[in-house]
């Protein structure tokens, strides 16, 4: 009756996508799929007697007794019901609330003004009148911009010896001339007493010119008339027509927040009746409350206590989808943006306010999620660009939105045409725009990035942030999601894009909820990784605007940080030019490490903060700094300076207390003081920034030294930067003799402690006693009898214990550590690359598994036969491939030079454009048995394609190539050479299977002749055994056997094959839908696609045996 | 043949005129069906949505008569209840009905990822005890192929709900997105199958003896054996002397001529699966001995499945076999389980049927799960996988009560392919219940128990656990006139 089967019909329809997907891009779909229209209930001869129809009156008579006692209880239902008809009002599917909540009765009179300011930068007001903009929130929720006048910009120039206060005027309006503008360029010239931040002066202030300008934009100006020598004023500096030194190079918004001692991220406070609000015709921005107020009434307030709260920021996370063309990656000019997935929450909320999804054609609906269709796509952009501006979002976040989705989604506006839809911002009249730009820093190395301006909104890029601040093997969502928070996430092609975009309303709402889940992820991420607190925190200890922190480098935090102290100290710092020589120091020491596998405790001591605590400890700092000259100069005693082991000279804080020793002391005491309040908090959101806050003041203080010794930066000072690593070279040398002369039979210990390695800022201490511990006991000691010979406030702490110990080499070492005797706290290894890309993953499981066996079962014989037994399942071709597979992004560049995975994409392009990999692509390969000279990049092979084919992989690459390196570094150290050798080559590696190909070479010729499956011999019929089947005539008596065996292969099959559909049947979330997920990231991609042909061929195989008279009969 | 007749009076004594009762054993009435059998060629190629997709589309029009009877034209705080087609258009502030398959999201479910990334992958899957935990952390999703939304509610907590049960709830969406369920209903039992509709009654040729033996022994009609974990093993000998008892009681060897007319009512044993035991491989090898890094023909141990062979061999000319695999018997370790090859067999398949076209053989080697007529019943009876993977989704023991919701479900196999091991079926789904069996066996269950269900069109199912006979030495006797279960326990008496 297939009548009464209404789902049966509607179904049809979604495999139509099904047939269409055939072999693309490796996706499995199911064949003959449209036999399910077919579907008949059972036999029709029952069907007159299913439900008598006397049990249809009573609603109650037809539960016969076995149905549960029908729950109609009155209150449930009426509950329900109720909860049904609230919901009618505010149902979450059609009524998300996007705007802010109303300002209310608000007057500038009356009211105080007080917001976080998270951005701000230079604007101008009443006709071009410079003023700083500052965006933020307030504790209510509602936008501002303020704009902050009268905030002039000014620099500083060495007065000369002659110049009187009575010059300035006539100073000024020389300068003005020289600068020649068309309007009035210098504001005033003042004298006052300054001091240069560079090299001790004897503590006294020297004249210098501060020189204010109108305008910012004209500071620059400014200062290279005067440094290029035109500005010397009736020749009154010496040397006619050199330049003038400038002090005090700082741009314009950090000057402000600098002098209005406003940090990034932090409350800004208004009196009322100090600000006043823009009349409508004035305002330039779209934030709820737009004021204006003189900088000298600002009140910023410190980050601390009840200021270190956050305002409820709203956070949008998004994701687009485009329908991209076969084998081309999505390009703006000719794709379409499909769908775009938008997450809002609100900072300290757990749950997100708005879920909606903007969808181009009907797309069936999603439970809690606002789906808004549209027919053309310009409707869709124009659409949403308004919900942005509505829903007005203070940070927008996304997984590579700054290369992907915002420059894809301006360039397809400007396309089509779309009128406005570049307005995203919160001023109205700039447009938003990407531009190219690249990033280059030490830290990070060199990137091109986009970046597209989104003035009053934070940014926040998920994709950056992780490369920025993790290493890991593979930065897609997916890997990123299963690193960080567990979950494998269904990955869909963009070829499969737009199949599912040209189905039905069913599979573009799939694509939807696919949509709205990458962009749920990226907010997961940020509140996981506490991106928001850390970087808000960061932004509150240096003082630096929150994008700055993004977009810039490592220097400006430092610089910010001290332009901040020298403002209090009367400091002026030199606008030196840049040297960028790359004068080399000596860096940190290490002491040759005494390899081996050490199953004793290794008590290590560090020395915490090791280079801000020598910087303190010796006051080594700018301000410091002297020479022989200045010694003479000033008269100072010896005891009133210092010699660094290298020999450079620093007066002692009793003269002058360095602005570093300063600075970091600070610094110190703040994170001490963040540790503690983050021990007593409970509140999980406070937690977040307290941590955030302490992680900062750590990174901070740790960054000064390095800032003193880069010579591409501002402010270099190698003196300072080699005298740290002197003095902690010698603390390690020094700790190393102190506890080795004291820990030692000859004092009563029951053993001579020997020190086998030390780097940086530790030492790896053996005191030779087997007692966990015991060697705690000693650990403490020895830190605390060696701390006690250094100078405040270097302190060695002991740390942890490694037990036991594999020290494979510098840098390189394994260990389980303890820092209690009860239970150990992880496994921990430095320098053992398994997170390399270019490893398969076989290298990874078998690295990190031999390294638990090793120290958490201390099984190192297991390990060993864990190896063998792995090197001889590589060899007999039983290793899953998914664990061979390598992956490696196909970037432009790569084009020219011949590699593995670029060679692949050009042969994959000749067999199938359309499934070849494109730019931007990740490529993984497989190497296969080639010719005996081949190269890699000519063995180089898609997996699928070798799954299908059987192409025999090159094993022996795999061992030689990728385990042998590690793994004979891991053993060496227990086995000796001659073990590693036999590790590698022993008994276990002589048998070796391949598989037999159907393709290639000599496969053309080949005739495939059924071979006997228990002695291999052929079978041609007669004596020797029916081709159709089994065994031949000599094997007869193990045909039970080989049965079993046989049946034993395919029954482990089939249960694989369960375990894995049914487990991307979960990950993606429903049972009825085909798996569509071709995510290669997933350690089961090609294992499941292995096991589907595995069981085809074995089934094959077990059939034999029905032709085998010896089974039958 | 010479008959005592015709023996010479000369010699010794002729045999006394008293008329011995020749016990003859009754006859079977046997008719196996198919409905479980897979083709040989079978692709892989396609995955496991058809599958549920066919059982939705065929269990869910019996489902939505039943809750269209309760719920159609309900009216609550003068709100109607609507009935919903999918999942999907389940609306927030509309008190609805929908129909659906079950989910559950359990955090314990073995997790192939977890393995795979731990390089647990080798190892055999984890045997979990229980899917189940009692944190509240599991979740009950209902779904269609437009999608799947989360139930919540007290009304979940009444009734046992597992991965693939096809069910209709009546609720409404709450603001999280969640359907708060207030009332559940699913197909109950599907029609059933009047005694004798595939086979004949035997015929009244030996009509006689047929009344007397019926006057002549208290139980009534004859008897249809089940047994299941014989467990025969390689290594294992602490139940052997049972096993050899239960030969000799089916074969009537022992005990009083009384018994031995019982047990010549028996008509037929089934074996309800795990005839060869489970045995864990030797521990580790000598260190020292050469390892070998191949296939190793000497860890095979062919003597569980002689031991087998032999014992259905010696019964099989007195009693006719159905034998179903088990979990640990030599088939394919995917459900359905195909026959038990022939090979294993090479004694005992001189009973099997030449011509399988004919009919069956006096030894029926069939699959698990498996259905067929037997005295004119509708049986229906698996190894015990099904059940023993549900018991793991539900914190409770009561394993009738597993068999009973299975059969209100009309599915056999509810978890499969979710967390049994199944064919990816795409053009029918077999274990979808499509005529309402008259006894449902399970083998391999710990203990033995039986009852009655009912069904509300009269439909009356007699449910049995068979337990684990190396376990508990028992046997169950089913009763071809009553369909009552009775237990024989087998014990020697020498331990």
């Amino acid at each position: 009756m297939p009548a009464e089967m209404p789902s049966a019909t509607t179904v049809p329809q979604k495999r139509v996508l099904a047939d269409s997907t055939n072999s693309k891009q490796n996706i499995p779909s199911t064949p003959a799929s449209t036999k399910k229209r077919k579907v008949d209930t059972p036999s029709s001869s029952q069907a007159p007697h299913l439900f008598p129809p006397s049990s249809q009156n009573d609603p109650r008579s037809k539960l016969s007794s076995s149905q549960p006692k029908s729950a109609f209880e009155s209150d449930v239902l009426e509950k329900l019901s109720q909860d049904a008809s609230g919901l009618k009002q505010s149902n979450a599917e059609k009524d998300q609330v996007w705007d802010r909540p109303p300002v209310g009765d608000f007057s500038p009179q009356r009211d105080t003004l007080c917001f976080q300011a998270i951005e701000a930068e230079e604007g101008t007001l009443h006709g071009g009148r410079p003023v700083v903009r500052l965006f933020g929130v307030t504790e209510k929720g509602n936008s501002v911009m303020l704009h902050v006048r009268d905030f002039k910009h000014y620099l500083y120039v060495a007065a000369p010896m002659s110049f009187q206060p009575s010059d300035c005027p006539a100073y000024a309006a020389y300068l003005n001339s020289q600068v020649a503008s068309y309007t009035p360029a210098i504001h005033s010239v003042s004298l006052v007493m300054r001091m240069n931040i560079y090299r001790y002066q004897g503590n006294v202030e020297s004249p210098y010119l501060k020189i204010t300008v109108n305008d910012p934009k004209h500071i620059a100006k400014v200062r290279s008339t005067i440094e290029e020598g035109q500005a010397n004023w009736k020749g009154l500096w010496p040397g006619e027509g050199e330049g003038i030194m400038t002090f005090d190079n700082i741009q314009y918004v950090l000057r402000f927040m600098i002098d209005c001692h406003l940090q990034g991220m932090s409350w800004a406070e208004a009196a009322p009746g100090s600000y006043s609000l823009l009349p409508q015709e004035m305002r330039q921005s779209n934030c709820q409350i737009e004021a204006e107020m003189s900088y000298r009434d600002l009140v910023a307030h410190k980050p601390e206590g009840e200021w270190s709260k956050m305002a409820p920021l709203r956070v949008l996370s998004f994701d687009i989808e485009c329908a991209g063309r076969k084998g081309i990656f999505p390009e703006a000019t000719h794709d379409s943006v499909i769908q775009i997935a938008n997450i809002v929450s609100r900072y300290g909320e757990t749950q997100p306010f708005v879920r909606n999804v903007f969808c181009l054609e009907s797309t069936s609906s999603i439970v809690a999620t606002q789906v808004l269709e549209f027919k053309k796509e310009v409707d869709m952009l124009k659409a949403w660009q308004q919900f942005l501006v509505k829903v007005d979002p203070d940070i927008i976040t996304g997984y590579n939105i700054s290369n992907f989705d915002f420059p894809y989604l301006l360039e397809r506006g400007k396309h089509l045409k779309v009128p406005g839809f570049e307005f995203w911002n919160r001023i109205p009249s700039i447009p938003s725009k990407a531009k190219d730009s690249s990033f280059s820093s030490k830290q990070m190395g060199n990137r091109d990035t986009k970046a597209t301006n989104t003035n009053g909104r934070l940014q926040l890029d998920l994709l950056q942030l992780i490369q920025r601040d993790h290493q890991l093997r593979s930065y897609t969502l997916n890997s990123v999601s299963a690193h960080f928070l567990g979950e494998q996430k269904e990955d869909v092609h963009y070829t499969m894009i737009t199949e599912l975009f040209n189905g039905t309303p069913e599979t573009r709402r799939r694509l939807a909820v696919y949509c709205l889940k990458d962009a749920y992820l990226p907010m997961r991420l940020m509140q996981k990784l506490s991106c928001l607190e850390n970087y808000t925190e960061m932004a509150r200890v240096t003082g630096v605007p929150f994008n700055m922190l993004l977009n810039r480098g490592q220097q400006i935090k430092f610089v910010s940080q001290l332009f901040r102290k020298t403002l209090q100290q009367k400091l002026v710092v030199p606008n030196q030019p840049s040297k960028g020589g790359d004068e080399q120091y000596e860096g940190a020491t290490v002491i040759e490490p005494s390899r081996g596998y050490y199953k004793m405790p290794i008590a290590t001591l560090d020395f915490a903060s090791l280079y801000p605590s020598i910087m303190q400890a010796h006051n080594l700092c700018y301000t410091t700094l002297i020479n022989k000259q200045t010694i003479e100069k000033f008269g100072l005693k010896e005891d009133e300076y210092l010699v660094t082991p290298n020999n450079d000279m620093f007066v002692t804080a009793k003269v002058r207390k360095g602005l570093l020793t300063e600075i970091l002391e600070e610094l110190l005491s703040a994170r001490k003081k963040a540790k503690r309040e983050l021990a007593k908090e409970t509140d999980p959101f406070k937690k977040a920034v307290l941590n955030g806050r302490q992680l900062a003041l750590k990174i901070s203080a740790n960054s000064v030294y390095g800032l003193t010794g880069a010579t591409t930066g501002k402010l270099p000072c190698l003196e300072i930067a080699r005298s740290t690593t002197s003095f902690g070279r010698q603390m390690i040398e020094r700790t190393k003799n102190e506890v080795e002369a004291r820990f030692c039979i000859k004092n009563g210990y029951s053993h001579d402690a020997q020190v086998i390695y030390g780097d940086t800022d530790s030492v790896m201490v053996k005191f030779g006693t087997t007692d966990l511990a015991e060697a705690m006991k000693l650990g403490e000691e020895a830190a605390d009898f060696v701390s006690g010979k250094f100078v405040k406030p270097i302190k060695l702490e002991f740390e942890k214990v490694y037990y036991p110990y594999l020290l494979i080499n510098k840098k390189r070492y394994a260990g389980l550590y303890w820092t209690k005797p009860e239970k150990y706290d992880k496994m921990d290894t430095k320098g053992i690359e398994t997170v390399r890309r270019d490893n398969c993953t076989l290298v990874q499981t078998v690295i990190e598994k031999v390294l638990r066996m090793i120290l958490i079962d201390r099984d190192v014989d297991g390990a060993v036969e864990y190896v063998k037994d792995t090197i001889a399942d590589l060899l007999q071709n039983r290793i899953d491939m998914s664990k061979l597979v390598i992956t490696k992004a196909l970037t432009k560049d790569d084009y020219t030079s011949k590699q593995a995975h670029t060679e692949l994409a050009k042969r994959m392009k000749e067999r199938d454009a359309g499934s070849a990999p494109g730019l931007g692509d990740r490529v993984a390969y497989v190497i296969t048995k080639g010719a005996r000279d081949a190269k890699n990049f000519e063995k180089s092979e898609d997996p699928i394609y070798v799954l299908e084919h059987n192409v025999p992989i090159d094993t022996r690459y795999y061992l030689d190539n990728q385990l042998a390196k590690p793994l004979g570094r891991i053993f060496e150290p227990m086995l000796g050479e001659a073990g590693v050798k036999s590790l590698l080559n022993g008994a276990h590696t002589r048998t070796i299977s391949v598989a037999a190909p159907s393709v290639g070479g000599l496969m053309k010729f080949a005739k495939k002749t059924a071979t006997c499956m228990g002695c291999k011999r052929p079978l041609k019929g007669g004596a020797a055994g029916s081709p159709e089947g089994a065994v031949c005539s000599d094997c007869v008596p193990r045909v039970g056997e080989l049965y079993k065996k046989t049946l034993d292969k395919v029954s482990d099959l089939e249960v694989r094959f369960g375990r894995l559909w049914t487990q991307c049947q979960r990950c993606q979330e429903s049972m009825h839908c085909e798996v569509i997920c071709s995510s290669k990231d997933c350690p089961i991609f090609y294992m499941r696609m292995k096991a589907k042909k595995d069981l085809e061929d074995g089934g094959k195989e077990l059939k034999r045996f029905d032709f085998d008279a010896a089974a039958t009969w | 043949m010479v008959s005592p007749e015709d023996i010479p009076k000369t010699l010794l004594q002729g045999p006394s005129d008293e008329d011995y009762d020749a016990l003859d054993r009754a006859p079977s009435t046997y008719k196996p069906l198919h409905t479980f059998r897979l083709n040989n060629d079978r692709s892989y190629r396609q995955q496991y949505g058809d599958m549920y997709f066919l059982r939705l589309a065929m269990i869910k029009p019996a489902v939505e008569k039943v809750a269209s009877e309760a719920w159609d034209g309900l009216v609550v705080n003068g709100e109607r209840v609507q009935k919903v087609e999918r999942v999907l258009d389940v609306r927030q502030g509309e008190l609805c009905w929908v129909t659906g398959t079950v989910y559950m999201d359990m955090a314990l479910k073995p997790n192939i990822l977890e393995d795979v990334s731990n390089d647990r992958w080798l190892a055999a899957p984890a045997t979990t005890p229980k899917y189940y935990s009692d944190d509240g952390s599991d979740q009950v999703m209902l779904e269609d192929d437009s999608g799947r939304i989360k139930l919540v509610g007290d009304k979940l907590k009444e009734l046992p709900l597992v991965t693939g049960c096809i069910i209709a709830v009546m609720g409404t969406e709450t603001a999280n997105g969640e359907l708060d369920v207030a009332a559940i209903k699913f197909a109950d039992l599907p029609s059933q199958p009047k005694r004798w509709s595939l086979s004949k009654p035997p015929s009244k040729v030996k009509g006689e003896d047929v009344e007397m033996s019926d006057g002549g022994s208290p139980s009534g009609g004859t008897k249809v054996a089940i047994v299941s974990g014989l467990s025969f093993s390689g290594k294992d000998a602490s139940y052997a002397t049972e096993l050899n008892l239960l030969l000799e009681f089916l074969l009537g060897e022992v005990l009083d001529p009384a018994v031995q007319k019982d047990i010549s009512q028996i008509t037929r044993l089934v074996i309800a699966g795990n005839s060869i035991a489970r045995d864990e491989p030797d521990e580790k090898p000598d260190k020292k001995a050469q390892k070998k890094y191949g296939y190793d023909a000497s860890s095979y141990n062919p003597a569980p499945f002689q031991l087998l062979d032999d014992f259905l061999a010696e019964i099989l000319p007195s009693i006719p076999v159905t034998i179903l695999p088990g979990a640990d018997d030599p088939s394919t370790a995917a459900l359905p389980q195909q026959p038990i090859h022939s090979a294993m067999f090479p004694k005992a398949r001189a009973y099997t049927a030449a011509d399988p076209s004919q009919g069956p053989g006096w030894f029926d080697s069939v699959t698990n799960p498996w259905e067929g007529e037997v005295e004119g019943w509708r049986f229906l009876g698996t190894g015990g996988q099904n059940v023993d993977d549900v018991f793991k989704y539900i914190g409770s023991d009561d394993r009738l009560g597993m068999m009973e919701g299975m059969c209100r479900w009309r599915c056999v196999a509810p978890t499969a392919p979710d967390t049994l091991w199944s064919y990816p079926f795409q053009e029918d789904e077999p274990f979808v219940i499509k005529s309402c069996p008259h006894v449902y066996f399970v083998g391999s269950q710990p203990r033995f128990s039986t009852k009655t269900i009912q069904g509300p069109d009269g439909q009356s199912v007699r449910l049995i656990t068979v337990p684990s006979f190396a376990e508990t030495g028992e046997i169950v006797l089913v009763d071809a006139e009553t369909l009552e279960a009775s237990v024989v326990r087998i014990v020697a008496g020498l331990k």
